[in-house]
């Protein structure tokens, strides 16, 4: 965890990033708290912006919900870092709020679907959601399988890989703009 | 409309349309500016829109690779300066700026950025209605130099438009002016040339009255002197040759008279078959009185030359202004010679007679050949001369069909050829002047004549030739006379005078209703005469003899049937 690392940037912004994973290189060995935060930070960040790039069917709005709703199970990983990255958002002319059902894994009117890791022997987040338009979402390396987009890491910095298939099989649209970032789709 | 346009064509109106022109392109210009600048912020923002729409994905995901690959695609437009993207919170997340410019830090700053000459423009990023960040994008403006080239070929042919426009005024301006001119000038030349005229006009009057006075007070002269002699002596012998000085005084009166007339074409000619050969060998006598001692009068005239049917009076003037004319080009002395000749015509020309006359004189310059015929012109002093001479010989050879022709070497002299006609006829014998013949028989004669001279000496006339005369002064007067009573055998009228009926209208109303009556007519204007011949009226030209009065009498009574027979 401790090689992430922003990539090399120019500006005095980009400095600070370097400066900032420069101290992350240190502080890892110490405490595996600050570097852990830091990308945590920045996947409650991404998790919130796959929102646009993603088509839901009609039918996930159908529901008497009036917002956008981004579930989180199993163990939290972002606390309220996620709360503050959707704090006045919207999405699709919602307001976007985040639920947490630990120990429930089956939260009803989530559009997107962030699994965290659990000790639970039984866990399986994505069981729920199956055959309904939500976006799952986890961490690779440190979560369950099977989700349509998947936090990895690369050359120290947060990248995902993307199910397109699995997406599709559920009636989610994702932009070619996200695909082509991603750095492994699976069409199948 | 042509007058407005030429009022309006003056050199301040060209310089204004002018001034007009150059204002017009200037507009133009300007608002192609203004329309290239709107084009420009539409075209960057569109640029700046497709960079947004691009960049969406890197700059949500933080993968700056990408994103700066965006951003450096747009360096190929050299006028795009400067470029940044910025995420979500405004915060600066890539870009690029060339040469002096400077890179908002913040999307805040750069949505105020607009430099003068430049083009600013901040669009946002968005992806499905979620704002993911913003792009700002400066661009110049084409610099002041590309523009004014861009401009530089209106601005030329405005240029070159008004300068045309000026010149064309300035020319037409300067055209106007000196046609105006022109007009003035021609309106000046033609109120001189007229004045000239007029005065040309005057100086022929002088000449011609100043001429004919001085003749005539000469044969006044003669002709008061001679009465005034009359009066203080009984000598028969001198009572006679007052007489003839007197006659000859009257006769020179007469033919000047008839000379003006000829020269105003006004003369009735009086055409007879002649023998010319005749009649200028009568003239020996009179040529020698006319020219004087140093004049030698020579005349080769064959003894066939042809008849020729003129005015044999007038062929006797004619000959004598042009004898006279040699004299005076003559001035000390010389040889006159008159020479006769037939023409024998060909297929184009009938058969014609020449008459000659060359004298040993001056000559006459070639540039005044033609003008010696003009009437009116003379070489010679006041006086001297009435112009009309040479005029007369013209005159009275076209009125016989004839010509005349003028040969002349300045120094050795100059030869007048009269070319007459032929006549078919023979000349009638040439007797000598009839006596007085008296009247046979007795005969009534009524006189309408409104002179009360003129009627005493026709009376007078008619008295001593042995006819009973009752004058009438007019036509009208002659009229009540006959229908009272009509015992005259002829009526001898005036033809101009007073009152309501002329003597032509009296002669074709007594033909009309006493049609046994004889009547004559007598003038010395020639117009009447004329309208008198054309009606067969008979025509006594005044001044006439008692010779021609009785003669025509007889003639006017036996055609009437009341003469001798």
């Amino acid at each position: 965890m401790h090689d992430l690392r922003p990539p090399p940037r120019k500006g005095r912004r980009r400095r600070r990033w370097a400066a900032l994973s420069f101290l992350s290189l240190f502080v890892g060995t110490a405490s595996a708290t600050a570097p852990a935060t830091l990308e945590r930070a920045v996947q409650a960040n991404f998790l919130f912006k796959f929102a646009p790039f993603v088509e839901w069917p009609p039918e996930a709005f159908a529901t008497s919900e009036r917002a956008f709703v981004i579930c989180v199970v199993g163990d939290d990983p972002f606390g309220a870092l996620l709360n503050d990255v959707v704090r006045g958002q919207k999405m699709a002319n919602r307001p976007v709020v985040v639920r947490r059902a630990v120990g429930d894994p089956a939260p009803p009117g989530c559009h997107i679907l962030f699994a965290g890791p659990s000790a639970d022997a039984g866990y399986a987040p994505f069981t729920a959601a199956e055959g309904k338009p939500v976006l799952t979402v986890a961490d690779k390396g440190a979560g369950p399988a099977g989700a349509m987009i998947e936090f990895v890491r690369q050359n120290g910095r947060v990248r995902f890989q993307i199910d397109d298939g699995a997406a599709r099989a559920h009636g989610l649209r994702i932009s070619s703009k996200l695909l082509g970032l991603a750095i492994a789709v699976d069409r199948k | 409309m042509g007058n407005i346009v030429t009022q309006m064509a003056t050199p301040l109106s060209a310089v204004l349309i002018a001034l007009l022109l150059m204002v017009a392109g200037l507009a133009a210009a300007y608002q192609l500016e203004q329309l290239g600048r709107v084009e420009k912020l539409r075209q960057t923002t569109v640029q700046a829109q497709i960079l947004a729409s691009g960049i969406a994905a890197p700059l949500a995901f933080e993968d700056n690779a990408a994103l700066q690959e965006y951003l450096n695609a747009l360096k190929a437009d050299p006028q795009i300066v400067a470029v940044a993207a910025y995420d979500g919170r405004g915060a600066f997340a890539a870009g690029f700026a060339r040469r002096s410019a400077s890179l908002p830090r913040r999307a805040e700053e750069a949505r105020q950025a607009a430099a003068p000459g430049a083009l600013a423009v901040s669009v946002p990023v968005r992806e499905r209605g979620t704002q993911l960040g913003s792009v700002y994008l400066l661009s110049t403006m084409d610099s002041l130099s590309r523009r004014l080239t861009r401009y530089l070929g209106i601005a030329l042919i405005v240029i070159a438009a008004s300068v045309l426009i000026v010149m064309l005024a300035a020319s037409y301006s300067s055209l106007r002016r000196s046609h105006q001119a022109l007009r003035a000038e021609i309106a000046g030349r033609q109120q001189a040339e007229e004045a000239l005229r007029q005065s040309q006009k005057m100086e022929a009057m002088g000449q011609l009255t100043g001429g004919v006075a001085h003749d005539f007070n000469n044969l006044l002269m003669v002709a008061s002197g001679g009465l005034d002699l009359m009066e203080r002596t009984s000598d028969p012998v001198r009572l006679a040759k007052l007489k003839a000085g007197i006659r000859q005084a009257v006769d020179r009166g007469a033919k000047l008279t008839r000379q003006l007339l000829a020269f105003s074409r006004r003369s009735p000619l009086n055409p007879e078959v002649i023998d010319p050969r005749a009649r200028i060998r009568g003239m020996d006598a009179l040529l020698e009185r006319s020219l004087g001692e140093s004049i030698e009068v020579a005349m080769h005239l064959p003894a066939d030359l042809w008849p020729v049917e003129v005015d044999a009076s007038e062929l006797e003037v004619a000959i004598l202004n042009i004898a006279l004319n040699a004299r005076d080009a003559m001035q000390r002395g010389g040889g006159i010679v008159i020479e006769g000749a037939n023409i024998p015509g060909n297929g184009e020309r009938p058969d014609r007679v020449r008459i000659a006359v060359t004298d040993s004189g001056a000559g006459i310059a070639p540039d005044l050949v033609n003008k010696i015929f003009e009437p009116f012109y003379t070489t010679k002093e006041v006086g001297q001369g009435t112009g009309l001479g040479l005029s007369q010989v013209y005159g009275f050879a076209r009125a016989s069909g004839g010509e005349v022709l003028v040969d002349s070497i300045v120094g050795q002299g100059t030869t007048i050829t009269l070319l007459l006609p032929r006549s078919p006829l023979m000349p009638r014998d040439a007797d000598s002047p009839p006596e007085p013949m008296a009247a046979f028989g007795t005969h009534r004669i009524l006189l309408v004549e409104d002179d009360d001279t003129v009627a005493d000496t026709v009376g007078g006339m008619l008295t001593a030739l042995g006819y009973e005369t009752e004058r009438v002064d007019n036509g009208d007067e002659a009229l009540r006379r006959l229908e009272r009573k009509g015992d005259f055998s002829l009526i001898l009228s005036d033809m101009i005078m007073p009152g309501e009926v002329s003597g032509m209208e009296l002669a074709l109303k007594i033909r009309q209703l006493w049609p046994h009556l004889g009547t004559m007519l007598m003038t010395g204007y020639s117009a009447a005469a004329a309208s008198a011949a054309k009606e067969g009226v008979p025509l006594l030209a005044k001044p006439f003899t008692i010779q021609d009065l009785s003669v025509q009498l007889m003639a006017a009574l036996d055609q009437s049937g009341q003469g001798r027979g």
